[in-house]
């Protein structure tokens, strides 16, 4: 049973604050404000032929307007589906989803969503990849142009702009990525693992990029990932999620302030972050596997 | 571009590609030996042919020089290129309804899961049906003259771009970028010009590409089952003794499939190119 208890500690899922955020009286980011995001017993199941799967069940959470949260857990567990559920690309079987009060029924403009495979067209130059993703907007061809040009900018890439993704590296065609979602300028951000495909250094320098943009934005986002680190140095609050079925087990509040750099992740405070939600993984992870409670038990016994 | 440009073009880097001297030596060096190994090929197999028609004589195998005297010339006095120039028209006919027809269908099967379970028996049961046992039932159908060789071509050349299609459409379909284009709310029309269609251009290119093939195929075995056309040509050399001629001939048909063929791949890697694809060598090997 995860501690129930003031901010930089985890509160169970069941317990009726978890989703607002950390404990009274202590200062938190988007404390105040609204619900963004609200999940209420979500749940689905894939089938395939005659076999079916419940990958999310019953998954209630809340995201406040301005916060920038994190669904860390194991791969399978579900955390894809949940962004994939809130951008009304899946239709859930249980449960709704509201985002800015509004019941998600599908794609909407508010709502971007940056992958974790870039998914950008190869036969598209940066420039022409980040225009495509304003062509459904209804803009002028003028403002859609300058918001090109801006995150162009914002990214780092103006000077390839003619340059065709086989052209780039990995960490480019991630920052094209980005900078599509963003010249959306949507209030709600989504991030599918989108650093999970690139090396250390470029994973580092994308995400001081991703919190220098918040910082500068104050947009609301949702970061999936299963880097417990990366959670800790982005995010306000983490959700640790089981799997088999996927739900949201435990709560965490990220007490650190921004800045949250190397130093930080020398202090002891952050590896006993880390250390906590790792444990709470691998409680899950128990729980859900057979296998790895076997190999836990006594042997003999 | 002068000269002078034009070797200051060469010795740099190039701002738009990023290719260097070194590089685009190495890339000529390897187009080189290339095309050394092709040509001494070539000649190896010229060499092994004169041999064996100096061994086994000119009534059984002309020799290159008599092919060369005898039967080019009469591939224009006698108006053999030209009957094989009405072949090819028919060819192309065929060929072009065949695609006519693949692509459409190859679009629909592999963005609709019903409709390519409805059609992907008929597709296979082409492919793999024994069209010379079918061909007395279609000169018995369409006659045995130019509507029963654009039909044959039909049946042969339609499978490659109707399957590939099929793949090419359903790759993109299923894939990472149609599940963007849904997040992005890009509308139908905007995803079948900007997604659908460039997605899934290189199976279509290839499909079509080996089709092209398969109409040569399809050409050639009607009208030498009926003796008609170029086919008649053929085996009226053969009952004649005319070799020179037949090898003429055969060597013009041989040489414009390949020439065809190779057309067309080099078409397709613009392509791919141009569009910022990987480009595949003939076989579809990276390039």
């Amino acid at each position: 049973m995860t501690a129930v208890g003031h901010t930089g500690h985890s509160r169970n899922a069941a317990d009726p604050r978890a989703d607002r955020g950390s404990a009274a009286g202590g200062e938190s980011p988007g404390d105040g404000t609204r619900d963004y995001v609200e999940l209420r017993g979500v749940g689905k199941t894939f089938t395939h032929g005659r076999q079916s799967r419940q990958i999310l069940d019953d998954v209630t959470f809340s995201v406040r307007e301005g916060e920038f949260c994190a669904i860390v857990g194991a791969s399978g567990c579900g955390k894809s589906s949940i962004l994939r559920v809130i951008d009304g690309l899946l239709e859930p079987d249980t449960g709704s989803v509201r985002v800015d009060g509004q019941d998600i029924t599908g794609p909407n403009s508010q709502i971007g969503l940056v992958f974790q495979q870039f998914n950008l067209l190869p036969w598209k130059t940066v420039q022409e990849n980040i225009m495509f993703g304003l062509e459904s907007l209804k803009l002028s061809k003028a403002v859609k142009r300058e918001r090109c040009q801006h995150w162009m900018s914002v990214v780092g890439l103006e000077e390839w702009s003619g340059h065709y993704p086989h052209q780039l590296s990995g960490g480019m065609q991630q920052r094209v990525s980005l900078a599509r979602t963003m010249a959306r300028e949507p209030s709600l951000v989504l991030m599918d693992e989108p650093f999970g495909a690139l090396d250390a250094l470029t994973r580092r320098f994308l995400q001081q990029e991703v919190v220098r943009l918040w910082q500068e934005g104050k947009r609301t986002g949702i970061l999936v990932t299963h880097d417990i680190e990366e959670g800790l140095l982005l995010a306000d609050r983490i959700f640790v999620m089981s799997a088999n079925p996927g739900r949201i087990a435990a709560v965490v509040d990220v007490p650190f302030k921004h800045p949250r750099d190397e130093a930080l992740q020398a202090t002891a405070e952050f590896a006993q972050m880390k250390e906590h939600i790792w444990h709470l993984l691998t409680a899950e992870i128990s729980k859900s596997s057979p296998y790895v409670r076997m190999r836990n038990e006594p042997s003999g016994g | 571009m002068n000269r002078v440009a034009a070797s200051r073009a060469r010795s740099t880097t190039s701002a738009r590609t990023g290719v260097t001297p070194a590089a685009r030596s190495r890339a000529r060096n390897r187009k080189v030996l290339l095309w050394s190994l092709r040509l001494g090929t070539v000649a190896v197999v010229l060499a092994a042919w004169e041999i064996m028609a100096a061994s086994v004589g000119e009534d059984l195998l002309p020799s290159l020089g008599s092919v060369v005297s005898d039967g080019i010339p009469a591939l224009f006095t006698e108006g053999y290129a030209a009957e094989f120039g009405q072949t090819l028209i028919r060819m192309l006919i065929g060929f072009a309804i065949a695609c006519a027809i693949a692509l459409p269908a190859g679009a629909l099967m592999g963005a609709s899961k019903l409709w390519a379970d409805i059609l992907t028996p008929y597709a296979y049961g082409i492919y793999m049906a024994p069209r010379p046992a079918l061909l007395p039932l279609l000169i018995l159908t369409f006659g045995a003259g130019a509507t029963f060789g654009i039909v044959m071509v039909l049946l042969f050349a339609v499978f490659f771009p109707l399957i590939n299609t099929a793949k090419g459409v359903s790759e993109v379909v299923n894939g990472p970028l149609y599940e963007m284009t849904k997040s992005l709310q890009v509308s139908r029309r905007r995803v079948l010009f900007a997604v659908l269609i460039p997605g899934s251009l290189p199976y279509v290119l290839a499909g079509i590409r080996l089709g092209l093939g398969m109409a040569f195929n399809g050409i050639l075995l009607a009208e030498l089952w009926t003796a008609y056309s170029t086919g008649g040509l053929l085996e009226a050399m053969i009952s004649y003794h005319q070799l020179p001629e037949y090898f003429a001939l055969a060597g013009l048909i041989g040489l414009t499939a390949v020439a065809s063929y190779s057309l067309f791949g080099v078409f397709e890697r613009r392509v791919r190119r141009k569009r910022g694809m990987a480009v595949t060598g003939a076989f579809g090997e990276a390039s």
